[in-house]
């Protein structure tokens, strides 16, 4: 069975703005415009998932990635105040410098590794790949909210899934217990430091002046 | 849309966030780098989960949607760790630069 | 389901309860001893209730109890328990000269729930526990090695492993999602089915590159280990004992799960790769330790070599080179706790360097010959533990006719005693400072004690050995 003209378009499209907007991420230097341009590419990758019938996903997609978690990348990018200087070099860009990030050389190293590898092997799954067929599964309530949840949730005893569950909501605990770790100070000076940093009057123009004016 | 165009996607998707991870010396961009290795291989489970992937015989489609829904709930997690992290090192260094992170060495 | 049902289950719902409890009573003890009497006394009595509790194997919903299983369990317990006992003055004002550790309750509980993940990832009967055990054992970490407070060195390590950590979930995320492809199913079993049927399917071997990438940076393995040195050297002792004794294991635990059971029938065609691997691994920590002035990143590139010679292992057949694995890491936990032990008292004054270790023999003899000890073990040496580790590995490669590979390991074993003995020669022949006797506490005298004769035991007496491997072998 075809795939409607409708579809092919959509996705088309949307792989184009997912891609584009992407590699704007990784190349544009200001942080707050990387973080927007993450959730242009995070739009049409929910119209992908619901193109491929996983409506329940591509919507957790908006709500998680584009609500959440860029809201808290966001946040933190407005706390600390980048200036400039944070990060990329205005000039010159990636001249690499001696003594830097030994484990980034160890990436370096180690993505040649995988990328020789993925270049070898790539080629012959994509050949597998194009001799898929292309028929929409007809499961009813495939991909959707209600289907999901009745995996998640039924006969919880015998459910492969408890268990995960279970561990998710560890890794939930984990990455509280850090983030309230890392975010409680001791002392005086801490109490000082925050009445200045949440004080709106001088907060404001800081924020208006270092994160938002294009560098 | 096929199962070669989606892995073609993820595929490329995957590398620009590695590019990205490698090259970007901001570590709050190098995170977002991640995510869009992350969202690549979300793309994969769920194109798999769609297309039925590349083996014989009748696979278990409703899995792949269920991992990058678990996926997804890992990186949350993983995200807010390491942006607490940055910000414990912003408050060390004052600044979020990979390269001049060289305060470890032999 | 009846209560007797859940006995083989106690462990790890033990495990669940202590680590809460933990958390919880941190919320109403300010010192934080109650924390740490309550993470200690727990973690004995789990160590017990694995060695002699409930022998019956169970499944429940795809999490399988099984014997293998419960030898990897008891091994991050007792990792884990000498890591808490390794912490404690690192809590105490004056107890380290780096600064103090503060919030022991949190500590403990992110190292409980980092145990959990490693539970569950040895397990786990499916795709979607063995990521999420994965995750949970490596992101506590992330927190714990940036755990040192006002210490740029520790944030700075803590950013670097969050950055690798998260490539290393990435590229195994990515692999895995190929694995789904390939074989249509997150099952174990049926994973194991789909890759007898089709062994050369190129979304299943694109899978295993992508995964195998992943899981080498979990493990340090060369050439993936770059980030170990820093990440070692600025996280604080007791989180790098945790990292090189109970997250490597969990690492190993993860590459023996997935490739000496699904993925079996592939093994034969990865050797080359896990031999690879294995040379520039035990090259690469050798070449790095030689020239190393701190221990912590001593400790670090020796640890990559010891994963150089635990992947040896990888090419010899399922229960031979499972239980091998298993007591390697037995002897090199035993081994290196000992030398952290040694660390920690030492952090007492000064930094944790070789000069740090200067007139040791003078200031206290006897811990001078445990650290004569934890080296010759380290460099294999016969009569110690250290030696029927490497012994059992080598062995478990030769089984399978690679004996190219055996001597080259042997070869680098040899090399690695020169390092080893440097940090002899600075606790012996390097002329010391100001040589203030040293005073150990109670607790330090016992653990130091037990490790050092489990070092010799463990050396001499074969018994452990075959009950390991009896156990492991499934």
């Amino acid at each position: 069975m075809p795939v409607s003209p409708v579809v092919e378009i959509t996705f088309a499209l949307s792989a184009l703005v997912i891609l584009l907007s992407s590699l704007a991420v990784v190349l544009v230097k200001n942080p707050v415009r990387a973080t927007l341009l993450l959730i242009v590419a995070f739009i049409p990758t929910s119209l992908v998932y619901i193109l491929l019938q996983a409506a329940f996903v591509g919507i957790l997609q908006i709500l998680v990635y584009a609500g959440a978690i860029m809201m808290l990348f966001t946040f933190v990018i407005m706390m600390i105040n980048p200036s400039p200087k944070d990060g990329e070099s205005p000039a010159g860009g990636s001249e690499g410098g001696e003594g830097g990030f030994s484990g980034m050389r160890g990436a370096l190293i180690g993505l040649l590794v995988v990328g020789a590898l993925g270049a070898l092997l790539l080629p012959k799954v994509y050949h597998a790949a194009s001799q898929v067929s292309v028929a929409p599964v007809t499961k009813p309530g495939f991909g959707e909210l209600s289907s999901i949840s009745a995996l998640l949730f039924e006969d919880p005893a015998n459910n492969p899934l408890t268990v995960s569950f279970e561990l998710i909501s560890f890794l939930i605990l984990v990455g509280i217990i850090a983030a309230l770790n890392f975010s409680r100070r001791k002392g005086a000076e801490a109490r000082m430091e925050n009445s200045i940093t949440t004080r709106p009057t001088e907060a404001l123009p800081i924020l208006q002046r270092e994160a938002l004016e294009p560098k | 849309m096929n199962l070669t165009a989606c892995l073609l996607l993820s595929a490329a998707l995957f590398s620009i966030g590695a590019y990205g991870l490698v090259t970007r010396r901001n570590m709050i961009a190098a995170l977002m780098s991640l995510e869009l290795m992350v969202n690549a291989a979300l793309i994969n489970f769920i194109a798999f989960a769609r297309f039925g992937g590349t083996h014989a015989g009748q696979g278990d489609a409703q899995a792949g949607s269920l991992f990058a829904l678990f996926a997804v709930a890992v990186t949350a997690a993983e995200m807010a760790l390491a942006l607490a992290i940055v910000v414990a090192v912003h408050r060390q260094r004052r600044h979020l630069d990979i390269r001049e992170l060289d305060g470890l060495h032999g | 389901m009846t209560l007797a049902e859940f006995t083989p289950l106690l462990p790890d719902l033990l495990l669940l309860a202590l680590a809460l409890a933990v958390l919880k009573i941190d919320l109403w003890s300010e010192d934080g001893e109650a924390g740490f009497h309550l993470t200690w006394i727990g973690l004995a009595g789990l160590a017990l209730l694995l060695a002699f509790g409930s022998r019956s194997d169970a499944v429940f919903a795809d999490y399988h109890i099984t014997a293998a299983s419960r030898v990897w369990k008891l091994l991050f317990t007792l990792a884990t328990l000498a890591t808490v006992f390794l912490s404690r003055p690192y809590f105490r004002a004056g107890g380290n000269a780096r600064g103090t550790l503060a919030k022991s309750g949190a500590f403990f509980g992110l190292l409980l729930l980092c145990m959990q993940g490693m539970f569950a990832l040895v397990s786990a009967g499916n795709l979607i526990v063995f990521y999420l055990g994965l995750e949970l054992a490596t992101m506590p970490i992330y927190a714990l090695a940036a755990y040192q407070p006002r210490d740029a060195d520790s944030a700075e390590a803590g950013s670097k492993y969050v950055l690798m950590g998260g490539f290393s979930s990435a590229l195994t995320l990515f692999g895995i999602s190929f694995l789904y492809g390939a074989t249509g199913s997150l099952g174990f079993p049926a994973l194991e089915a789909a890759v007898r049927a089709a062994p050369a399917d190129p979304a299943l071997w694109g899978g295993i590159f992508f995964l195998l990438g992943g899981l080498g940076f979990k493990l340090a393995m060369a050439p993936l280990h770059m980030w170990a040195p820093d990440v070692y050297q600025g996280a604080p002792t007791p989180v790098m004992a945790f990292l090189s004794v109970a997250s490597k294991a969990a690492a190993v635990a993860a590459l023996a799960t997935l490739f000496l059971s699904p993925l079996n029938a592939v093994r034969p065609d990865l050797a080359p790769c896990f031999a690879a691997a294995a040379v520039l691994s035990m090259v690469a920590g050798n070449l790095g330790a030689m020239r190393q002035k701190d221990l912590r990143r001593f400790v670090a590139y020796s640890s990559v070599a010891q994963v150089g010679y635990m992947l040896l292992a990888m090419l010899g057949e399922g229960d031979g080179s499972r239980a091998a694995l298993v007591y390697n890491l037995v002897t090199y936990g035993v081994t290196g706790f000992a030398l952290y032990f040694i660390m920690g008292v030492i952090g007492k004054e000064g930094p944790e360097t070789m000069s740090g270790l200067r007139g040791l023999s003078r200031r206290h003899p006897g811990l001078a010959v445990l650290l004569v000890l934890c080296m010759f073990s380290l460099a294999g040496v016969p009569p110690l533990a250290g030696f029927l580790g490497k012994f059992m590995l080598f062995s478990a490669a030769a089984a399978e006719g690679h004996y190219l590979l055996v001597g080259i390991a042997v070869a680098n074993a040899v090399v690695s005693f020169y390092y080893y003995m440097l940090v002899v020669k600075e606790a012996y022949i390097a002329p010391p400072g100001e040589a203030a006797a040293i005073r150990l506490r109670p607790l330090q005298i016992m653990v130091l004690w037990g490790l050092g004769l489990a070092l010799l035991v463990l050396g001499v007496c074969p018994a452990p050995a075959d009950w390991l491997a009896r156990a492991a072998g499934n």
